[in-house]
């Protein structure tokens, strides 16, 4: 708009006009809108009057006279472009354009990490595997849901065993799994490992190493049984896919009567 | 004869929304169509149409855009809102019942049906 201000110089009374407008206006973030209209205005009414036969100069004195009383219309603007409510728009706009950035940032680690991390079973070197089991078991406990994918026996006699959970609701971990579960061989020999996990746009790839296990051992079984949940899977060595029976879910009647049982029977 | 501006003052949102309602328009355009119609009866201080736009703006009864028109000028256009159609038909029978109340007092039934 400054070149249609020079294009119809002089214009003092347009300057004075505008001026007196803006300063009662005391928000200044839309002075530039405010300025823009009223000189856009300014303008039509000017080429209107000298279309009529006024010249230049005349028509942009009785252009801005007609526009009226410039500190009233600037009173009156005030009022509506209120500064409060200008400041509170632009800093609300501010938290919300933060919160935006914020939430992007943490977005992008879950989603770009299927790209930048490996799944624990891709850091075993192919040559040290003795025999590689692919086990497909999966189990629901609350909203969570755990899958044992493959069982891996290396060179260094430690059992691999990889795992995986995620949540199946958006919002509630209703339940972490502390743990895989108690491990035993088909002598009811019982084992612990060591975990290790890595986490890939929501899912948590485990793997959980048995240090010296047996290599003829034909049997794992991994018995969960806590805070009244449950779960039992089989899963036969010698198999290529390690299928055996798997049972899960919250205590059953019967379980719980069992021990019920044997708890009195302690007494 | 020139209408008092105290006259109009009342009215002003019924006419800007009534005129939105057909085109949009810039602030200029909307005083030459309004000086037009009325027979330039209605002359207003033309920079006081923008406070009245502006506060139409904030109810949400209009909204602008700029565009540039047929003359190559880039403008700020009023387009009316939904909100601004409801608004309008309320100040629509608010007005008729005015006019109809008014001629009542002053001449009688007869003239207010006329």
């Amino acid at each position: 708009m400054l070149s249609h201000k020079e294009s119809k110089a002089p214009c003092s009374a347009f300057d004075e006009f505008i001026t007196t407008v803006l300063s009662q206006v005391h928000f200044p973030f839309d002075h530039r809108k405010i300025h823009d209209e009223l000189a856009s205005h300014i303008d039509d009414i000017t080429d209107e009057l000298m279309d009529e036969g006024v010249s230049e100069e005349e028509a942009s004195v009785a252009a801005v006279q007609r526009m009226g009383n410039a500190e009233e219309i600037g009173k009156e603007l005030n009022k509506i472009h209120n500064p409060v409510l200008g400041w509170i728009w632009i800093y609300s706009s501010l938290c919300l354009f933060i919160t935006a950035v914020f939430a992007f940032c943490l977005l992008i680690v879950p989603l770009t990490s299927p790209f930048t991390v490996k799944k624990p079973i891709n850091e075993i070197n192919p040559n040290d595997i003795l025999y590689h089991i692919s086990v497909d078991k999966t189990c629901h406990i609350d909203t969570m849901v755990l899958t044992i994918t493959d069982i891996i026996y290396d060179t260094d006699h430690t059992l691999h065993i990889f795992y995986k959970t995620y949540s199946s609701s958006l919002l509630i971990d209703s339940w972490n799994f502390p743990y895989l579960g108690t491990l035993t061989d088909e002598h009811k020999t019982e084992y612990y490992c060591s975990e290790l996990s890595q986490t890939r746009a929501f899912i948590k790839y485990y793997d959980c190493r048995i240090r010296d296990f047996p290599e003829t051992s034909t049997l794992l079984t991994i018995t969960y049984d806590r805070f009244n949940r449950y779960y039992e899977f089989n899963i036969d060595l010698n198999s290529d896919t390690g299928q055996q029976s798997t049972a899960y879910g919250t205590m059953s009647a019967q379980r719980a009567q069992r021990m019920e049982n044997s708890n009195e029977s302690i007494r | 004869m020139k209408i008092d501006k105290n006259l109009i003052g009342g009215s002003t949102i019924l006419i800007l929304l009534a005129l939105l309602d057909e085109k949009d328009m810039y602030g200029y355009q909307i005083i030459k169509e309004i000086e037009k119609r009325s027979d330039e009866a209605f002359q207003f201080r033309e920079g006081s149409l923008y406070p009245v736009l502006h506060k139409l703006q904030n109810n949400g009864y209009v909204k602008s855009y700029m565009a540039t028109g047929d003359t190559g000028k880039s403008r700020k256009y009023y387009q009316i809102t939904k909100k601004g159609r409801k608004q309008l038909k309320e100040e629509q029978e608010q007005w008729n019942l005015f006019s109809l109340s008014i001629n009542k007092v002053l001449g009688g039934s007869a003239n207010a049906f006329s």
